[in-house]
Order: structure tokens, then sequence, then C-alpha cells
């Protein structure tokens, strides 16, 4: 009887193993296939330079103080960004200075590969985004 | 010429088991003292994660702190926004509309699910089991995609504001978590048909580290360790909070108080759970996802204490406010810290191997123990 | 001189059979976990063990400086050889081997020597523990494993196993003598280590157990001994209980016997050190020891 029940344990639990023989991997081959980014997805921000008006509400709430910005009074007395820099080394990526945004000109995007070599370059400007990213 | 037993020198054996041990579930040290393979003495240590979360509340603004609760207990970060999201809204007087309420509790219990997911993998791969480490991995993903398609994050949400939540779901998204029920149903029982039959499983686990219920409660044990010592205490019920106050309670205990009932009230919370999200979504009704509240949160002088039912026990917070945007003192209630407390009781007159299993069956995660 | 040039090409052939059983083993187990496995070095990953040697290969020999210098540079040796000196008891290596199965026997348990070598050389905690519970289980098992064996030599009254293979005409001797094949089967996977009798190298509670100190040549020697000593047992299990046969027949019973073991190991949670030793004293033996009643009964 209990030779039955211990055997039936083992024989069940093989079974389920060896299905999952015939299951297809659900792993990925990384970089051939992309992780997949929902839409909503918080990677690195992109910004639309024309609609940045320059009022510093993402730097004033960033948490961790990751963002330098600076901009100067151009003739229509509308301020010009000069320098819009996050330092991605201190970023945890909290989306609360997209949601700070008042013209809604910061976003957040797919990419999330930020590996540098060393710390000076995970400091990027996102006035230098090239165009075709910024969908 | 064999020496007589008397004259055979007897010594125990310190053997320093982490901080980085595969099985000590991040860096949680304890030296063990050993006679043969028998432990005799155990004395923890921990620390080695500490970040300093409490004393960051008092630096950040309420609203800068939201994104932080996330890395406290990072494998179940929601009930940790629950918690502090919780405390502030009380000490604010502010209430959730019903639609982010709704939003909340399913949130809450695909984090539950996902929680528990991992903690099975990896108690059964204490235990020496393979594979249904990598089977409960395969799910837990499927749910982290799904936070993830509402949250835009996979671990730390950052999804509770004060007053609601920050994004609104889509019926579509609400749709998928309803398809994927049945999927993890389907699973959980083929989880348990892998392991409650198999018999080195059960002598592996069974009748180890027994706690009864009256220690259990005099060591402030919580959640899945305190319920399978027989005391029916689930927050969620005892002590509602949010959206829970309308749903009967299922509160799911066992008598035995060892490893393995651990191990079944867990895997029962984890069907709970599903039925749970079930009884949400048929809840859900349209509305609005944010109260109205003030562009700069102050806490006022006050003083609070919240308490939700995480996935490893009650998860509260304290707050204290002084007038300003920064809060007085904070401080957490953290349920695996309050868990671990019972290690070195559970595990005397044990052997290494049980002592491994112990350990995974309390479920530590050291982002909460150490904060 | 052709016994030395066969010994010599057999010398070089296992190792490259055990990276091969290192290969099928990953991707087996990968597969029975829905993963993909090794799948980057060569075709379906089949040079990943190749990659994997001649990288231990290149790697900085790094002995602990508390370490017992001989007996820790002894002990993958003393591992290695004991198994490879196995094979020629075999009856497609050496047919005219008469003491094959005492032989056998008193050369594999050489090995439980080389793992106490490694457990005490290495001077560490983990390996010292690795090393006792690796001590405990073989010197149990073999008993069992030997008794396991003698039902075969019983029946055909030869120690050869090239006789034990003639005489499964037509019936081989797991059909007569279940008890037996299981238990050789059960104490074969305790004396190679395999999991769920994995506890000299249990990953969760000892880290890596005897070898926890060992990298680079010494740790791929280890390794090979390991899979090589899986390949000689699931030999053995083909030649006495499954019937040997021709080349290809006897490659799928190994093949087929050898992915069992994997599929166990994808199934079944480790076993406690004393459970272990229950399992063996309390089960196997008399197991082993009923068999050979029955083989008694049959015959008289």
């Amino acid at each position: 009887m209990r030779i039955k029940q211990i055997s039936r344990g083992f024989l069940k639990g093989l079974q389920v193993t060896g299905i999952h023989l015939f299951r297809r991997p659900v792993t990925h081959p990384y970089p051939e296939q992309r992780a997949y980014t929902p839409p909503r997805f918080r990677g690195i921000h992109r910004l639309i330079v024309e609609d940045c008006v320059v009022c510093r509400a993402c730097e004033r709430v960033c948490p961790v103080n990751c963002l330098t910005i600076s901009g100067v009074r151009g003739d229509n007395r509308r301020f010009i960004l000069e320098q819009f820099d996050i330092d991605y080394s201190l970023c945890m990526f909290c989306d609360l200075c997209v949601e700070a945004c008042p013209p809604h000109c910061l976003v957040m995007g797919p990419e999330f590969e930020i590996a540098a070599e060393n710390r000076h370059s995970l400091r990027r400007s996102l006035l230098s985004q090239p165009k075709e990213e910024m969908v | 010429m064999t020496p007589n037993r008397e004259e055979i020198v007897q010594e125990e054996l310190m053997l320093n088991l982490g901080p980085q041990h595969p099985s000590t579930h991040g860096v949680f040290r304890m030296v063990l003292d050993l006679q043969g393979e028998t432990i005799v003495g155990v004395t923890p240590y921990m620390g080695y994660l500490h970040r300093g979360f409490e004393k960051l509340a008092e630096r950040r603004t309420a609203i800068q702190y939201q994104p932080y609760p996330d890395r406290w207990d990072y494998l179940a970060a929601m009930f940790d926004e629950m918690a502090y999201i919780g405390a502030g809204e009380a000490l604010l007087g502010i209430q959730a509309p019903r639609r982010a309420q709704v939003l909340r509790g399913i949130v809450m219990e695909l984090n539950r699910f996902a929680s528990h997911l991992l903690w099975l993998g990896t108690f059964l791969l204490d235990v020496g089991a393979l594979s249904p480490f990598l089977y409960t991995f395969r799910e837990r993903e499927m749910v982290l995609d799904l936070l993830m398609e509402l949250t835009g994050a996979r671990l730390t949400y950052a999804y509770m504001r004060f007053g609601g939540v920050h994004h609104d779901a889509e019926d579509v998204w609400l749709k998928k978590v309803r398809a994927g029920i049945p999927y993890f149903r389907q699973r959980l029982s083929e989880y348990r048909t892998l392991i409650d039959d198999n018999e080195i499983f059960r002598r592996r686990v069974e009748h180890i580290g027994i706690i009864d219920g009256t220690h259990a409660l005099h060591y402030g044990l919580s959640g899945p360790m305190l319920r399978a010592s027989g005391v029916p205490w689930d927050l969620r019920w005892k002590r509602p909070y949010g959206i829970y106050a309308e749903i009967p309670p299922r509160i799911i205990t066992d008598l035995a108080g060892d490893t393995y009932a651990r191990y079944k009230v867990r895997v029962e919370e984890m069907a709970v759970s599903l039925d749970l999200l079930e009884i949400f979504l048929d809840l859900v009704e349209s509305g609005p996802i944010m109260a109205s509240v003030p562009k700069v949160v102050k806490f006022p002088k006050q003083e609070t204490y919240f308490a939700v039912e995480g996935p490893r026990g009650e998860l509260g917070v304290y707050l204290v406010g002084n007038g300003t945007a920064y809060a007085q003192r904070m401080k957490i209630r953290p349920p695996s810290l309050f868990n671990l407390q019972v290690l070195s009781q559970l595990l005397i007159g044990h052997m290494v191997s049980d002592a491994v299993a112990i350990l995974g069956s309390i479920d530590i995660v050291l982002g909460e123990v150490d904060r | 001189m052709k016994a030395l040039l066969v010994a010599l090409v057999v010398g070089m052939a296992i190792p490259a059979v055990a990276a091969f059983l290192l290969w099928y083993e990953r991707r087996l187990l990968a597969r029975l976990q829905v993963r993909h496995g090794p799948n980057r070095v060569g075709p379906q990953g089949l040079w990943q063990s190749l990659a994997d040697i001649i990288k231990l290969l290149s790697k900085a020999d790094t002995m602990p400086h508390t370490a017992h210098p001989w007996l820790f540079r002894l002990a993958p040796v003393m591992a290695f050889l004991p198994v490879f000196m196995a094979f020629a008891s075999l009856p497609e290596l050496d047919p005219h081997m008469n003491i094959g199965i005492l032989y056998l026997s008193a050369i594999l348990s050489l090995e439980v020597l080389a793992i106490l070598a490694a457990g005490i050389g290495s001077h560490s905690k983990y390996a010292l523990l690795g090393g006792l519970r690796a001590t405990a289980q073989m010197v149990s098992y073999e008993v069992p494993l030997t008794l396991a064996l003698l039902g075969p030599a019983m029946a055909a009254g030869s120690l050869n196993l090239a006789t034990i293979v003639s005489h499964q005409h037509p019936l081989p001797y797991i059909l007569t003598q279940p008890l037996g094949a299981l238990s050789l089967f059960i104490a074969g996977m305790a004396e190679a280590h395999r999991p769920p009798f994995d506890l000299t190298e249990a990953e969760s509670e000892l880290v890596a157990g005897y070898h926890v100190e060992y990298s680079g040549v010494r740790f791929a020697l280890f390794v090979v001994s390991e899979y090589a000593q899986l390949l000689f047992l699931a030999w053995l299990m083909a030649v006495v209980y499954l019937g040997g046969g021709p080349i290809w027949s006897l490659g799928l019973k190994i093949l087929g016997t050898v992915s069992v073991v994997i599929w166990l190991r994808a199934t079944l949670p480790r076993i406690r050190a004393d459970q272990l030793m229950a399992l063996g004293w309390k089960v196997l033996i008399p197991l082993t020891s009923l068999n050979l009643l029955w083989l008694v009964a049959w015959n008289l």
C-alpha cells in the first residue's frame, strides 16, 4: 500500500517533468530577441526639446537629484534650453519627473540598455538625442 | 588500538553560512555550531543590505518618497507602497476613489501571487529540486509582464499615489488578467502534483522547524508563518483596509506548524489570491482613479500606524508628521525581520540540510529585513 | 602492445564521451525545465563542453594557502584514475577478465579516498562536511552495489562480465531480477553522486561540497571523473542487467539509462544525509538480499 503510494508520487512527478520536455522553451535568446517592453515601459527618457519651457519641475521633484537643467531667456521672452543632463548612475526610473512635467514634453522610452564603460558616460544629455529615435 | 569513547576529543564545528551562500536568499549570514551535522547553536547576523530607508523618509518630501517603498521588499513592492501610501492617506485624511481601491486590490493580489511563486521556486531549490524553480519563474514572468504593462516596471512599480493610483487600467488589461487566471490555476495544480506526493520532499519538510501557535504569537510572527501554526490571523480581514472590507474572509490555516504546513498555507494562499482576483475584477467600475490631492503634500502633526497583510506577514508603517512635507520619523515593521527572529529556535537539533529548508520556509527578503 | 594501444585510445576517448554526456545532460535538463540550454558554441551548442574545458585549462591555478599541498594536489588525480581503471573490466574492452565484478567493485571503492583527500586537504569546512558525507555515503552504498552485482554473477556462474552478457539470451536479467536491477540503479546513482543523492556537493547547503576550493584543471578533472563514472555505471547497468548487445544497442541502452538519470534529477528534491543512510541500509540491502534469495529459490 505504502509502496504503491510512494511510487505513484514519483511517477506523477516524472510525468509532470516529462511533459515539459515537449513544451517550447520559454526563455528568449536575448540579443537576437528583444525583451518585451510595453508602451508604458519606463526606460531612458526622451525630451521634446521645442516644448520644454525650462520650468525645472522635474529637477525639483527628482528624489535623487540626477537632473541638471539650464536655459537662457530668448528674444521672445521664451526660455531656450541649454543643458538637459540626466545622470543615469543615479536615476531610479521612478517616473516622478514625467508626472511633474507641465507641458508633458518629458517621456520615458523603451530602451533599457544603459551599460557603459565608466561612470562619466552614464551622464547623458537629452538634447543630443537623434531625431528619429524620438517617436 | 582503538581509543575509548571518552578519549576522543569532540569539538563543535563552527560553520559560517553566508553572507555569500546560495541559499541564504541574499546577504543573510548565520553562524552555525555543529556537532557532526546536528545544529546546536545559531547566531544570525543581518544588516548587510541596510540602506537607511527609514532615515530617507525624513530627507525626502512625501511625494519624492513615493518610489522608495518599492525598494524595501523588492519582491512584493505593491504592499510596501500600499503601507506607505495608506499611512500617508490616514494622516492626510484622503480617501482613494473606488476604482483606485479596486485596482490596488488587483495589483496587490497579483503581486502576492508573484511573490509566492518566487518563494515556491526558491524553497524547492533549497530542498534540492531544480525544475519547479524554472516553472514558477515562467508563471511569475507572466504576472510581471502584466504588472509591467500596467505600471511600466517589472519590480519597482511606483504605482500608488496619495489618493489613488498612477495609471488607469484599460479594459484590455483587465481582460488579460481575467484570461490568465484559469491558466495560473492549472499550473498551480500541476506544481502540486509534482511536489505534494513526492516522498523525498515530504520527508525533507515534514516535522522539521515546528513552532506552535502560542510561541508563534510570542515571537511576533505574522503572515503564513503564523497561520501555519494554527492562528487565524490575516490583516486583510481582521483589520480590513481598502476594498478588502467588502470581501468575505478566506483565511487559510494549518495546525501542524512545521515546514510542510508553511508550504501548504502559502500554496493555498496562491489559490485564494486567484479567487480574490476574480472577485476584484467583477468589482471594477468606471470612475476617477485619483482623489483631489493638494499639490504639495504636507503631513499634519499627527502620528499613525498603518499595516497591510503582505505576502510575508504584517507590513506596517508608523508615520509621524510635523507639519512639513517631510516626515518627522518613519518606522517600518518588516514582517521578514520579525519572522526571522524565530530562526535560532527552529534550527536547534536539526541538520544542516534542514537549516536551509527551514530558512527557505520562513521566506525572508533581505531588502526588507535590513531596509 | 596491442592492449597498451587500446588502453591509450580508450583513455583518450573517455573524456570526450564524458564531455558529450555533460553537454547532453545540460541540454536535456534545460529542455525538461523549458529552457534552451547551451546553444551558442557549435551546432546546438555541442562544443560547449569543449569550450568549458579550454576555459578551465587556461585558468590560473589557485590553491588556498592553508590547504594541505599534497592531498589537495593528489585528490583530483585520485578521483580520475580509479574510474578510468574500472573501464578495463567492461566486456567490450576486455572480454577475458575473469575477475570482472570483483575488480570493478574493488577499484570503485578507491574513489572515496579521493573525495576524502579533497575534503580534508582543502582546509575548508564546507569541503570537510562534503567529504565526510561522501565517505559515509560511498562506504554504505558499496554494499548494495556489490550485492546487486552478485545476483547476475550468481545467475551466470561467473564474475566475467562477458559471460554474464552471454547468459542474458533470450531474457535480460532486468526481467528475471527486477529488484537487483532497481537496486543497482539506485546504488549506482548514489555512488556517482547523481541528484537526488548529490548531498556531497549539495549546492544549496554546502555550496559545492568537496570541490568547493578547486578551480581550473583540477576542477575539470573532478567533473570529467564524475561524468566518466556516470558513463561507467550506465554502461555497467546496460551490460549486467540490460543484456549488452552490439555497439549500437549498447549505446542506446547507455543513453537511455543516462536520460532516466537526468530525468530523475529534474524531478526529485535532494535526500537528507540520515535518510540516505536509512535508504541504503534499511531498503537497498534487504532488497538486494531478497533478490539473491529469490535467485536461489528459482534455481532450486
